[in-house]
């Protein structure tokens, strides 16, 4: 309980840039939808013209969002039946195409459907937040993915979805963590360490479910546990 | 190939570019070393056979090599037959999987010592084992689900390429859950240096011990018993390095009576 009322204090900077990239896949996630609902069924090269958007989301947020892009819902586009528009941030600082293997009947199926990230807000319509993850299928970076439903009326067209570092946002945290005068947590709604003041709770690991129902942040659903109750 | 398949238009995969870009990285990509680690992830399915390469601008951009350097790398590849280039419509560089990988792999199994071997596979089991135990201890249930999808697509899988493809995805998806970007780098390194030689002599038994030893190790970190994950991931690994040493072993007897070549002839699982 010591913590509870200063998930808000800690999060308060890292939440309003995760606003941010909210913000601007939610206009991603727009013209994706424009595309997708304006006359014929679209295609893959319908797709290029979001580019520019995508770019836009990776250099407005650079260090902190390592990939972004659009991702259909199977069956959208008439000359793919799955299909990632996804670019992600080099070292060298140039987006590069994300590519992955979508045949069903290859052993290396990238299968999106069943990630987290796309099966959950499929279910919920909601803004999702899930990781962190290691993304071996891109950057092997350590990685929090933002995933916004797109839809046209009661249709799911597809996502609209950014990565995260996941050390970015410990950067952005672990000072305020760090001024806890005990052991604190800061974990995912499903029980995953992102980051902590404690050699002990370092990131990636479970955590017990807490004995008292610990408040959740606004928009990432991240909460603040207090080591000792667990 | 269907007419959706995606593999023929985009060339390599990001997790094939990123299997061998840091080796890449480390020798100025010289030709034949690119045409090297080409020709291995030809070998090991990293790039399917009858896959279109992408347009030579592109994938020297992807490989970080010089136009020029994959020129030559090409040439080379084209020369031992692995890829073969058509002109006109519908054209491009096309991968020409080798019928018969037994011989080449005999080849570079003579190149190890027996204490080579073993020592590849304490290090193959110092990062699996750890991985797996990590993973018994870190997974989630969506992690875990992910795990036993993958073994259902092990099983499913016929071909030795496919096989070789649905374990090396396997094996990086267990790293991956035990929240290690590290082991799941180092798993991918040891699959492109080595992942061919494991599937010598593999026989359709073999596969589905393997597929059962794997369904056993997901159980496990479903119930989050990191050591028994552990031995089990070792033990898997201790089997495939009993197997190649035994191959070893008679490698060596066949070439002191110049009979290796029988070997060559026999069923050795490999397709």
């Amino acid at each position: 309980m010591r913590v509870a009322p200063r998930v808000r204090e800690v999060l308060g900077d890292v939440v309003g840039e995760l606003e941010q990239v909210f913000a601007d896949l939610d206009t991603l996630g727009g013209r994706f939808a424009d595309i997708a609902t304006a006359g014929e069924p679209p295609q893959r090269e319908s797709l290029a013209a979001l580019r520019p958007t995508i770019f836009g989301v990776l250099a407005a947020h650079r260090g902190l969002v390592a990939g972004a892009g659009v991702i259909t819902a199977p069956g959208l586009l008439r000359d793919a039946p799955r299909w990632l528009e996804w670019w992600w941030t080099k070292a060298a600082g140039t987006p590069e195409a994300l590519r992955v293997n979508l045949d069903p009947a290859a052993p290396d199926f990238f299968d999106y459907t069943t990630a987290d990230w796309y099966l959950t807000p499929e279910r919920t319509l909601a803004r999702q937040v899930t990781g962190p993850f290691v993304d071996y299928a891109c950057t092997n970076e350590y990685t929090i993915t933002l995933s916004v439903p797109v839809r046209a009326g009661e249709r799911l067209l597809g996502m609209a979805a950014a990565d995260v570092l996941a050390a970015s946002v410990e950067q952005r945290v672990l000072g305020t963590l760090a001024a806890f005068d005990h052991p604190v947590i800061l974990a995912s709604a499903d029980g995953r360490v992102i980051a902590s003041n404690s050699p002990r709770w370092t990131p990636g690991l479970r955590i017990p479910p807490p004995s008292e129902p610990a408040e959740q942040a606004p928009l990432v659903s991240w909460t603040l546990v207090d080591a000792e109750t667990l | 190939m269907s007419e959706w398949d995606e593999s023929a238009h985009l060339g390599l995969t990001t997790v094939a570019v990123q299997a061998f870009l840091a080796p890449l990285d480390e020798a100025s990509g010289r030709a034949d070393l690119v045409a090297r680690r080409l020709a291995e992830a030809i070998r090991l399915g990293l790039i399917l056979d009858r896959e279109r390469l992408p347009p030579e601008t592109k994938l020297a951009e992807q490989l970080g090599v010089s136009t020029v350097t994959l020129r030559e790398a090409l040439a080379v590849l084209r020369e031992q037959g692995l890829v073969t280039t058509r002109r006109g419509r519908g054209g491009g560089t096309f991968v020409q999987a080798p019928a018969d990988l037994v011989p080449g792999l005999v080849r570079r199994l003579r190149r190890f010592s027996i204490h080579g071997l073993r020592d590849l596979g304490d290090h193959r089991a110092a990062v699996s084992g750890t991985a797996a135990r990590l993973a018994a201890e870190r997974a989630l249930p969506h992690e875990v689900d992910n795990l036993a999808r993958q073994v259902e697509r092990l099983r499913a899988a016929t071909t030795g390429s496919e096989r070789r493809r649905a374990d090396t995805q396997f094996t990086i998806e267990v790293a991956a859950a035990a929240q290690s970007p590290r082991l799941t780098r180092e798993e991918l390194r040891l699959r492109a240096e080595v992942g061919d030689l494991l599937w010598l002599q593999l026989d359709a038994a073999d596969h589905q011990a393997s597929v059962r030893a794997r369904g056993s190790l997901v159980e496990a970190i479903e119930r989050h018993e990191p050591l028994p994950a552990r031995d089990l991931a070792e033990e898997h690994v201790r089997e495939d390095t009993t197997r190649l040493v035994n191959l070893r072993l008679r490698i060596y007897e066949l070439d002191r009576t110049g009979q290796a070549d029988q070997l060559l002839g026999q069923d050795t699982g490999v397709s």
